[in-house]
Formats: structure tokens, sequence, C-alpha cells
């Protein structure tokens, strides 16, 4: 089940949400949510269920092995429950590429089980939300929770458990036990929540259409394409990319709102960044801040010789590669941002950064990550190769297209929209027209305030309700709607 | 004071939603609404699925129910239409193309600039020109396909030309015709200009090539016996937009590339241009705007060519019964669910034959069913009023001619475009059989032998031979 389906929407959150707030002790909220979250996972198959139950227990017997020893025995049960979570991940997640890549470099053969693995969805947010509780058990962040359900509870909440924010336990613990839902938390979190769907069922896909349109085929298809149509198919992924991993958790934390749970923000507006370094601290944040808690720092981080940090960052950008797919386009763009992460750090450092003009720095951030999404983007590394030649025209393909013309004149208002909305302009409007300590004009201002005031309320009122129907009305007849942020 | 007046901005913002979130809710829950059969999109709405064990544990059952749930919504319809509205304001979309997709080849340059006129079979292939290259894509599409679900006699005598479909039909007839179909042959990109929408075709030579050896082997298996003809029947695009605005779209010349396809063929198959034939009539109404098929009269044009070429002389438009069906809303509506083209529906015309209006075809089940050659459709769905001819889509079909005695048959292999063209080959055979390639099993030469035709006339759309699927579903016809 997906979040931007009609089932998820108009039944199972429907009815989570009414059982959920009509319960009155938190007792019976976590039987809610728990329950709720199990039939959620299960929905892609029971088997995959198996897989996290197993990974659960896992974190649990070694959190409270850890909580009960002292010493060295410490380090062994959090060491033993680290790497199991791991070796599940790898099972599951990259038997086959290491398997394929053996048969690739020996000339044998794919061994046939390895079809036979299929990857439990959400399998990559939940063992590093584990990763994360049992390190933190480990380095007394936490106390150990002695109540497998409760654990259950947090690495499987169907609000974040297939596709993010990883959610830290000590974020959420307090919210597991204490949680109140309030009219603020339930008008905010409605708000996120169908910002978030729209974000996702009329931007993002359909975004995805135009991306579609010139990236498509193989790559001797893709090297007949117009390199006009190839840079409109970059912006708009670029675009599609950012509306649906953001929406995903959007929604994710306006559910959470709504039910009394408040977890990290995932993005800050990543596309204006003014700096690479400053694009991973507002993009997919609980994945960099989870590498540079539990990998970069405990490899001595930042403080330690230049041949180390630049050992570190190495690890930590093909590790965030690898982590995104078990394929090498995906470490090769984990590799693309090390280098420029590396010269920013290592060549520039923030102070000679900063004496570059903003805007240079920030169209040139657009450039790497509209570069970065192309890797991203191709797993065929003929593909990915066609369709960067292409873009210069290097195939001997044609530079313009009168489909490209007609392409952008049909989605220029979505494509403005969404250059838009991948900025703080309407956030910042809203602040400035209402700004959070307004009167409603009341006192000061005179009637245009009150009228900006009335207006603004009026919107405030009905926007969620209107962008529900909308979203049911781009939803339906999409019968298969996944999220991309699914395969990791 | 403000913190009251958040409250109730609040309290209202939620009371909304929640009213707007429960309301859809519920009426997702009345499964009595929930529609069986999309008549827009042409096809059946999945069904419930299937409980097993299995199913649960793997995670199908659920993956089904997923897609049920959306496919099936009460008032699904009003929503895909408020999302078709929704989508118009994304841009200026008085000019697209939708589903713009792969490189078409070239067009080789060995073809010659002018294709021989068609005539009986003469024995030398005819060479060819030059053209440009395009782009393309092939991507299974809808179809209006068969009425297999109404097995119910019609009368055998002649319906009157204009009577109510209440007579026409028997009672037990379903009022719409059953539209599912994976078979289709509308495929690929669509240019939306206006009120009017053109599918856009991409040469795909070794697909042309096999179909050309299928013509081939087809020839070879029944060409002794018979006189086979083949009409490749362009797409409105390549009739209408111009040459210019072809090139400019990136899409296939489609008379070079159906003179390629000929140039490929054995010299003993009567080829038709229907480009040729159609082109001098661009102005007229030759294609739907709304739909990829050609009107009547566009495939009366194209019979025109063919009787030339086979020395027969063509009857008058003036000759045949009309009877005219309103508001079709075809193919090209369904995928881009364009409202300048709900605007204007196009009309259907069909020719009545003046021999016999009657005709019967075999259903899926065996059964014989008699039938109109042009049927009243005036109670059928906006998407299928092309379904007034020669019986749809069926595997199989017959008519024969009282007026003719001569013992003259000849046999139809044909996608939905031959439909249009079989009432006007009524009146000059006695016998016509017509099947269609997409779901006739059996083999051609055998019904050759049976039927004794003298003429097997292959009509197919440009689509269609470039098409792998369905090129080997001809071919399947005679192995």
């Amino acid at each position: 089940m997906v979040f931007s389906s009609m089932i998820f929407v108009f039944f199972f959150f429907a009815l989570n949400i009414a059982a959920h707030n009509l319960c009155k002790s938190i007792k019976a909220k976590n039987a809610v949510m728990l329950i709720s979250s199990l039939v959620f996972y299960s929905w892609a198959g029971l088997g995959f269920t198996a897989v996290l139950l197993t990974d659960v227990l896992i974190a649990w017997a070694a959190g409270l092995g850890i909580a009960s020893s002292k010493g060295k025995r410490r380090a062994v049960f959090c060491g033993v429950g680290v790497a199991l979570l791991l070796s599940v991940l790898c099972f599951f997640k990259y038997t086959g590429f290491f398997l394929d890549n053996i048969s690739r470099i020996f000339g044998t053969g794919t061994p046939e089980f390895v079809s036979s693995i299929l990857l439990p969805i959400g399998i990559s947010f939940y063992t590093f939300q584990l990763i994360s509780y049992v390190a933190d058990v480990y380095t007394r962040r936490v106390p150990a929770q002695r109540k497998f359900s409760v654990l259950l509870l947090y690495a499987c909440l169907f609000h974040q458990c297939v596709a993010g924010p990883i959610v830290r336990y000590e974020d959420i613990e307090h919210d597991i036990m204490h949680r109140r839902v309030t009219l603020d938390g339930l008008s905010r979190g409605v708000g996120r929540f169908t910002v978030g769907l729209a974000k996702k069922v009329v931007i993002a896909n359909s975004c995805a259409v135009i991306a579609d349109t010139y990236f498509t085929g193989d790559a001797e298809v893709l090297a007949t394409m117009p390199a006009a149509g190839l840079w409109l198919s970059g912006f708009a992924f670029m675009l599609q990319i950012y509306f649906d991993f953001s929406a995903y958790s959007d929604m994710a934390i306006g559910m959470g709102l709504m039910c009394g749970f408040h977890y990290r923000e995932n993005f800050n507006y990543p596309y204006i960044s003014s700096s690479v370094t400053d694009f991973w601290r507002r993009w997919h944040i609980s994945l960099s801040s989870f590498f540079r808690d539990y990998v970069y720092i405990p490899l001595g981080g930042s403080r330690c010789g230049r041949a180390r940090q630049f050992r570190n960052l190495l690890v930590v950008w093909a590790l965030t590669g690898f982590w995104h797919g078990a394929s090498w386009n995906y470490v090769l763009w984990g590799m693309w941002y090390f280098v420029f992460l590396a010269v920013e750090k290592f060549a520039f450092g923030q102070e000679r950064l900063s004496r570059i003009p903003s805007f240079l720095r920030r169209a040139f951030v657009l450039v790497v990550v509209y570069f970065g999404w192309i890797i991203f983007k191709f797993e065929d590394p003929h593909a990915m190769a066609a369709v960067l030649r292409g873009l210069f025209c290097g195939n001997g393909n044609a530079a313009f297209a009168y489909s490209v013309e007609l392409c952008l004149r049909s989605n220029f208002v979505l494509l403005i929209v969404a250059v838009i909305g991948s900025t703080p302009v309407l956030p910042a409007l809203k602040k400035r027209l209402c700004p959070p300590d307004s009167d409603g004009g009341e006192k000061v201002g005179g009637a245009l305030a009150r009228c900006a005031f009335m207006l603004g309320s009026a919107v405030e009122v009905m926007y969620p309700a209107v962008l529900l129907v909308i979203c049911a009305a781009f939803m339906t007849g999409d019968t298969y709607n996944p999220f991309l942020y699914f395969n990791f | 004071m403000k913190k009251r007046k958040d409250e109730f901005i609040a309290t209202a913002k939620l009371t909304l939603f929640f009213a707007v979130l429960f309301a859809i809710g519920t009426v997702g829950l009345m499964w009595f609404l929930r529609p069986s059969v999309s008549e827009m999109e042409k096809r059946e709405l999945t069904k419930f699925p299937e409980f097993s064990p299995s199913a649960l544990v793997d995670g199908s059952f659920c993956r089904e129910l997923d897609v049920w749930y959306a496919d099936t919504f009460p008032s699904r319809e009003f929503f895909v239409s408020m999302s078709a509205g929704m989508h118009s304001l994304f841009g200026d979309r008085s000019q697209q193309i939708i589903n713009n997709g792969e490189a078409g080849d070239n067009i080789p340059d060995d073809i010659p600039d002018d294709i021989p006129d068609p005539v009986e079979p003469s024995g030398t292939e005819p060479p060819s020109p030059p053209v440009t290259d395009a782009q393309g894509t092939d991507v299974p599409g809808t179809d209006v396909p068969g009425t297999d679900a109404a097995v119910t006699d019609s009368p055998e005598t002649e319906p009157p030309v204009t009577e109510p479909p209440a007579t026409e039909p028997p009672a037990t007839e379903p009022p719409e015709p059953p539209v599912t179909d994976q078979n289709g042959e509308m495929a690929g990109s669509l240019y939306l200009s206006g009120n009017s929408a053109y599918g856009l075709y991409y040469f795909k030579k070794a697909r042309v090539d096999v179909f050309a050896d299928v013509m081939n082997k087809t020839y070879s298996a029944i060409g002794g016996r018979t006189k086979m003809w083949c009409i490749v029947a362009p797409l409105s695009s390549g009739v209408l937009l111009g040459d210019a605005v072809i090139e400019k779209l990136g899409a296939s010349d489609q008379g070079r590339a159906i003179e390629y396809a000929y140039s490929v063929m054995n010299s003993g198959i009567g080829k038709i241009s229907a480009y040729d034939a159609l082109v001098p009539h661009r102005d007229e109404y030759i294609y739907f705007r709304t739909d990829h098929h050609w009107t009547a009269l566009g495939a009366y044009y194209t019979y025109r060519a063919f009787a030339k070429a086979k020395g027969m002389t063509p009857h008058e438009l003036s000759d045949f019964e009309t009877r005219t069906f309103e508001g079709f809303l075809g193919t090209y509506y369904t995928s881009s669910r364009s409202g300048k083209l709900a605007a204007t529906p196009d009309t259907v015309t069909a020719y009545v034959p003046m021999g016999t209006n009657s005709m019967k075809y075999r259903a899926k089940d065996g059964s014989e069913v008699k039938w109109n050659i042009v049927r009243n459709v005036d109670s059928y769905g906006a998407s299928v009023k092309y379904s007034c001819f020669a019986g749809a889509d069926q595997s199989y079909a017959e008519a024969h001619n009282p007026n003719i005695t001569d013992g003259s048959a000849c046999i139809v292999v044909k996608d939905s475009f031959g439909n249009a063209f079989i009432p006007f080959l009524i009146d000059h055979y006695e016998h016509v059989y017509w099947i269609d390639f997409r779901y006739y099993k059996e083999s051609l030469s055998d019904l050759v032998g049976k039927t004794g035709a003298s003429d097997v006339i292959y009509i197919v759309n440009i689509y269609n031979i470039s098409s792998s699927g369905n090129v080997s579903k001809m071919a399947s016809l005679v192995e």
C-alpha cells in the first residue's frame, strides 16, 4: 500500500485516524497503531513481515544484552546486533549485486536462487532505525526498551516505516508512551498531510510524465532523443524526485502530528543550497545525519588528520551511494558528491567558499545536483552515457525538436509551480501577509488587514479539503502509483 | 482573542477535512455503486481479487485489492474527468504531444518516387525513393473490440435503416458492446491541435520487413489459388497534417513508409495505395478527429481505388442509404481526455449496402450470431459508435448478397480499419467473409479452400505493420 493510493487515504488512513483518536488510553492508542502498522506492512506480503519481526527481535535482544552487561560484553552485544542487522540487509539487498559482479568477473553464471530474493519493503529504513537504537543504547543515549511490542511499534510505525524519514528512537520514545493529540497538532498535521499528498500526486507524478517523455527506452533509443528534450527531462526528473520524496516525508510528518508523534524534518528546500555541503544538510536530512552520527564521527570525523578525514568522507559517501541501491550507478552517484564535498572541504574551506557570489554558488550546486540525478536515474551505464552525451548532441542527435517546444508549452504552468514550490517563496509570502503574531487587523492595519486576514483564514480552513478532493481525482484511475523511494 | 480565533479556524479546517475524508471513504465502501466497465476506456474494470492464503502471503491479493479499489471507485469517471480538467491547467494545451517516445528508423532511400498504379499483379517489384527519419513508440493502446456477448439473433431480413434500436436488436441484446481488448491498434504518440487529435507514426524498418515477409509467405501459401491484395491504411496525421508538420513533429512520412512496405512485397500481391487515394480528399471528413479510425468516407475513397485496380465499377455514394450517429468520442479522446475534443464530438456516417444489411458472426463460444452490417448504435456509449460497422471486431463473420448469384466470394483479413471498408464490398460479391487477424485462430488457407474465394484482401492500418505482436498473428494464419 502506498500513501498516494485511494485505498490508503480513504480507507486505511481514515479508519486508523478515527480509531486512534477515539481511544482514550495510550495503551489502546498504541495497540491501534501497532495493529495498523502490521497490517500496512503485511500488505506487501506476510513474508516481509517475518523479516521485519526478525530484525526487531535482533535489536530488542541486543538492547537488552547491552543494558544487562558491563565492559566489553556491551560492545560485543552491540557489535553482534549491528552485524546481524546489516547481514539481513545485505542478504536481501545486495546478494544479487555481489553474485552478479562475481559471475561477471569469473565468467560464472548467477545462481538461480538470486532471482527469488525479494527486497522487503522499507528494509533500508527500518534497519537503520534499529541500528541507531542499538548504538544509542550502547552509548547510553537511550535506555533499552524492555517491551518488544514498543520497539516493534517504533520500527514498524506505518508513517515512516517504508520510506522514511529515518526516525531515531530517542526522538519518539517519549511520544510512544506519553503523546497527546492536540487541536493544533491535528490542524498542522492535516495541512502537512494534504500538502504532501498533493506534492506527490499532482506535481511529482506530472513531472514524471515529462521526465519519461525523453528519458525512455534503452541506450539506442536514448541516443536519438533531441538534446533539448533530454535537458527538459533532466529538469523534470530533478523536480520529480524532490517532490516525490519530500512529499512522502511531509505525509509522514503530517500523519505523525495527527496522532501526537513529532518526527524531525527531512527536507529543507535543498535546491536553494549555497554549496554542495549545504545541499546535504537540506536533502534527506535523516539519512545524512545517520551517516554523520553513526559512521563519520565514530571513524574520527573531522577531528583527525586530513588523510583520515578524506578517508572518512570517502567511506561515508560510498556507503551513502550504495545505500540507495544495489547498482554501480548509485556508488558513482555517491562518489560524484564525494568529489565536490571533498573539494569544498579541503580545497576551498567555508571561508573561501563564502567569498564566491551567492548566486554563482547556488547555480553551481544546481548544476552538480542536475548531473547527479542523471547518474542516479540510469542503472544501465550505456543508457547513462547516451544521455550524458546526448545532452551535448554527442550522439549526433538533434539539438531541438518541435515536440520539446510543445511539451514545454503544455506544461509551463506546472513547471513554474514546481519551481516555486521547491523554494521557500510561499512560506515567506505567507509569513509576510499573515504574520504569526497578527491580531487579525483588529488593532492595526484597518480594513485592508482585516480583509487579508479573512481571506487567509478562509484559505487556511479550506485548503486541506480542497486538496484532498483534487488528489482523489488525480489518484482515481492511477491504479499503480508507487513512490520512487520504495526501492531503497 | 487571537488564540480563540486560531482555535476556531483549526476546528473549521478539521471539520471540513474530516467531513470530506469520511464522505469519500463512505462512498468507497458502497460496493453496489462500483462500476464494472469503463466505457470511456473501453475496458472492463478490475475485478475483486480472488482470495487465497498464498496470495495473501506473497502480497498479490492486497496489490490487486489496491488496484480494484481505485479502479472501480464510485463516481470514477467524474474524478477522471476532473483530473483531466486539472491537467489542462498545466499549460497551453491547444497543441501537445502525448506519449512522445522512441525514435523511428530512416526509411530506406531506394524506394521509387512514384509507385506504379495499383493494378492486377504484373510481376514487377516497385523500386523506392528517399525519406526522412522520425521518432516513435510502440505502446499498446485501445481498440473497439467485439461484441461477442450479444449472442441472440437479429432479424435475417433487412432491418429498416432508420428504425430505433429497440426494434433492431432483440430484447436480450446488451445496450453496449463489451469493451475488453488488449490487442489494440492505437499506439504511440498523439498530437493534439485544437479540437483534433492525430496519432503519429514512427517507421520501424525491421518490423515492416517482417510484415512484408509475412505478406510474401501468405502469398506463397494462397497466391496460386486466389488473388491477394494488400491495403495499408495511413493514419489521419499522415494524410491531413502535411509533410511540413509531420517533419516538424519528428514523425515518419506514412506515404513513404507504405511505399517501402509495398516495395519489399512480392509483385504478385495487388497493392492499393490508400494514401494516394486519400490525400486529394484531405479537406473532406475522411478521418475522425477524436478517434484513430478513418470515416466511412475515407474507407469509400480507398474502396474506389481498390475497385479501379480490380477492374470493377465502384458504386457512387449516392447509391447508398446513409445512417448517422452523433456524439462519437473515440480512442483519441479516451487517451487524451481533452476537453476540446469532448466539446466537439465526431459524427459517424455509415453507408448501408444495397444488396443486404444482414450478416452473421461467430461468437467466442462458437455460436453464430445474426447481426447487421451497418448496426444502429444510437443507444451505444459515446466511445463505441465505430462499432456500427460490420459487427465490429469479430474473429469471423460473413454476409451473403442475394442480389448476386455468380458464386463470387472474397475474404477480407483485417483490423478495425477494415470494418468501415467491408460494407462497400457487399455489393460486388455474392459471398463476403471477413476475419480479424488478431482473433482468428484457424488457417487462412483452409478458409480459402472452403469458400473458394477469388480475392483475399488484407486491410490493415499502418500501426499494425510496425506492431510485432500483430504481425506475428498475421503470420500464424498461414503457419
